[in-house]
């Protein structure tokens, strides 16, 4: 039998017109304008990206005229020994940037949360570095760090020290220095979330743990750092995505040099899109980074069970 | 209902906004036009050509100048589509431009790679029927000047053929009691006449290069060395490169006549560094002189003097190597005739402007020395017609381009300035640097003939 209620049907301008009476859909009217941006600004892009990566799309010809050529500019990687280099070097400045900027970060979080004279002015001092503009800092650097007569190589120099480093012009120091001034401009971010997380901590933790005999250090280490799990984890994970995309820094102490020795591939990628018009093995290597960023994050993900207490 | 209405219209204008941001108008994303098109006739009967200009040059009175009196003479307006940044660094965008679609008219190619780049790869407008239509000579006005593809075609029309010199500081040479520099001379009588100048203690250096790939290669250049070999591969392994890259870095770690590569890059010294009044002599190309003209921007307290650029010893290297320039058309140019009439009329009169060597052959020797009559006018007579006339005429100098050009030119050249700095700052062996460069290159060359 059939029913005989009959629903009345509202026609589609219908449903637009009461969508913001229902919470479904002045929801949907809220993130609206959101999910425009991040769809037309960062999936299409991505998805584009994605596309171009299996073309031929290696000189400045119309899109029209590049052609599927499957994993070929995936497979060119591999024979390219710059584009690994700079992959081996993004893994080593992250290496030197990450510890730098949590162990330090976390260090003086601790040192801003105790009680001292011009506490207040401590802390905004801290946040200089970060709202610097990355250029001055870089001039600034530069200057400091000149090997041949920066204030920096004169000091080392005053106390006898012979062959001095070369910082950012040598080899072996202009990676590891880009590096450490990165951690130097970044830190007051994870400074301050570390100090919010750790005043954030239930003070009754640390009164059980005096009671139980417990040292400085080992309130630290046992109440601290298991309380503040979460927080480290959110910025180990933001520090290390953040490590790899690093290129403005590097452009403007080295742009890469000298020779190949900083070329980081955040570095290779635009130089290869917007130099030398090889959009399609740019792509390839930002996908590569991409799912290399996207299989450490997974892996700290499913690693965070074993230390991180909600 | 009112609050329906309310969030419709908030919904329409987050979609609005992120049309207007997003997608924007070509004025908007363009930057701006000059004051020719902001006139407000925006009619269709105003003729107007648009030119990709960078920051800087877009406000330059010489050219803004330039520009009017195009229009006074053509009635065809120019509007400047000013890309941020400024020198080689626009055409990073300039080529994002043209992907997708840009229909500005004209590019001011300012090198022989970015012609070859454009050219190639289908961006520019062939120039021969309108030229034939016109009745437009172009051979017997630029003639050698005339770059033609492969299959003889024009795209573009050269503004400027540039030649190299040294250009000196007489106050250095004053205060160390040297004559000024003229006629034949070698490099070796540089390297000499640079240490007398060097006076470190007051910080002033006898000579003065840039980083600029050719520079670690000029003497290979001067020996007329091809940067390819006839099958097309690297010819970096030919023993006047390494002897090339050898000789520049000797400049600056063993005479000491300059800043070591190290110290240049150390101490982030400029391209217009020798304006700073700390060197003697400074080997660049002429392009470089509208910066003696500038005194607002480079006040300077010491006069200028030119001479002809130093050659191999042995003689086997008498040329003067430089670069030409062009104007060319945008394939999808939304005024190709307007486009062509500026380009044509660049081509023939802009270095009356901006004191660029012409690319025109046609010139007679009067109007040469006219050129460089007004050119030692705009510097007070610090340089005269008779003496840039010598240094870049009136000698035994042959010519030669000086940049590598051919396939992979820009991964090439990017290379020999990669694999070249680690030899400068002493931490790679030549023959290690030479070989790394050639592989290099060789692979790069490869990559290009695969993705044409």
């Amino acid at each position: 039998m059939k029913s005989t209620s009959t629903a009345p049907k509202r026609s589609l301008l219908d449903k637009i017109r009461l969508m913001p009476y229902k919470e479904k859909g002045a929801a949907i009217i809220f993130i609206l304008p959101f999910m425009i941006g991040f769809l037309a600004l960062n999936i299409f892009p991505i998805i584009y990206s994605f596309v171009i990566s299996f073309m031929d799309y290696n000189t400045l010809k119309p899109l029209s005229d590049a052609s599927f050529i499957g994993f070929e500019n995936y497979l060119r990687i591999f024979d390219d020994p710059i584009a690994l280099s700079a992959f081996v070097k993004s893994f080593k400045y992250t290496l030197v940037y990450v510890p730098g900027v949590m162990i330090f970060g976390f260090l003086l979080a601790l040192l801003l949360n105790r009680t001292f004279a011009l506490r207040g002015i401590a802390r905004t001092m801290i946040l200089m570095p970060y709202v610097a503009n990355v250029v001055a800092v870089a001039l600034i650097w530069s200057i400091l760090l000149n090997p041949t007569n920066g204030p920096v190589n004169q000091f080392l120099a005053m106390l006898g020290i012979e062959n001095l480093p070369l910082w950012l012009v040598g080899v072996d120091t202009a990676l590891p220095t880009i590096a450490l001034i990165n951690v130097w401009q970044s830190l007051a971010f994870q400074t301050i979330v570390f100090l919010a997380a750790i005043q954030g901590v239930d003070k009754s933790l640390y009164e059980a743990a005096v009671i139980d005999g417990a040292n400085k250090w080992q309130k630290i280490f046992h109440v601290t750092l298991p309380s503040i799990s979460p927080t480290t984890f959110f910025l180990l994970v933001t520090s290390i995505i953040g490590s790899f995309q690093n290129y403005a820094t590097v452009r403007m102490l080295t742009n890469g040099g000298p020779g190949n020795a900083s070329r980081v591939i955040s570095l290779n990628i635009y130089e290869e899109a917007f130099a030398l018009n090889h959009y399609s093995y740019a792509s390839a290597q930002a996908i590569v980074l991409f799912l290399i960023v996207l299989v450490l994050t997974i892996i700290q993900w499913k690693g965070q069970k074993r230390w991180v207490h909600y | 209902m009112k609050r329906n209405a309310k969030l419709v219209l908030a919904l329409l204008l987050s979609v609005l906004m992120f049309v207007v941001v997003a997608c924007g108008s070509d004025e908007n994303t363009s930057g701006n036009s000059d004051a020719s098109s902001d006139s407000g006739e925006s009619n269709d009967d105003v003729r107007k050509v648009t030119i990709f200009e960078d920051a800087k040059r877009s406000e330059e009175e010489k050219v803004q100048q330039m520009y009017e009196d195009f229009t006074e003479e053509t009635g065809i307006e120019v509007e400047q589509i000013v890309v941020p940044g400024d020198g080689i660094e626009i055409f990073k965008k300039i080529d994002v431009q043209l992907v997708t679609g840009d229909d500005t008219d004209v590019i001011r190619l300012t090198n022989p790679l970015l012609i070859q780049k454009y050219m190639s790869n289908g961006w520019l407008a062939p120039l021969d029927d309108v030229m034939a239509e016109d009745g437009y000579d172009a051979d017997s006005i630029y003639g050698e000047f005339l770059r033609k593809d492969e299959e003889g075609k024009t795209y573009v029309l050269p503004y400027q053929a540039g030649k190299w010199a040294v250009f000196y500081n007489k106050k250095v040479f004053d205060d160390a009691g040297v004559p000024y520099p003229s006629g034949q001379w070698t490099w070796d009588e540089y390297i000499e006449t640079a240490k007398k100048l060097n006076d470190k203690d007051n910080g002033i250096y006898g000579s003065y290069m840039l980083d600029y790939d050719n520079y670690l290669y000029m003497l290979a250049r001067q020996y007329e060395v091809e940067g390819y070999k006839e099958d097309g591969t690297s010819n970096y392994d030919d023993p006047k490169f390494a002897e090339a890259l050898k000789f520049f870095g000797d400049l600056g770690n063993v005479h000491e006549i300059q800043p070591s590569w190290l110290e240049y890059k150390s101490n982030k010294l400029s391209w217009d560094g020798f304006m700073s009044g700390n060197y003697g002599m400074h080997f660049i190309g002429t392009w470089y002189t509208s910066l003696f003209v500038d005194q607002e921007t480079y006040p300077r307290d010491w006069e200028v003097g030119v001479t002809q650029l130093p050659v191999p010893a042995d003689g086997k290297g008498s040329n003067n190597f430089g670069v030409d320039s062009g104007y060319g058309i945008n394939k999808s140019a939304a005024h190709p005739e307007e486009a062509y009439e500026f380009v044509k009329w660049m081509a023939e009169n802009q270095y009356k402007y901006t004191g660029d060597l012409p690319a025109r052959v046609d010139l007679t020797e009067d109007q040469i020395a006219a050129h460089f009559q007004k050119f030692s006018e705009d510097v007070n007579g610090e340089i005269t017609a008779e003496e840039m006339n010598n240094a870049l005429f009136n000698n035994e100098l042959g010519f030669v381009d000086e940049k590598i050009v051919g396939p992979a030119a820009a991964e090439y050249g990017s290379i020999i300035l990669q694999e070249g700095e680690l030899y400068l700052v002493g931490q790679k062996s030549l023959e290690d640097t030479v070989q790394a460069i050639k592989e290099r290159a060789d692979k790069a060359i490869k990559d290009a003939e695969t993705n044409k």
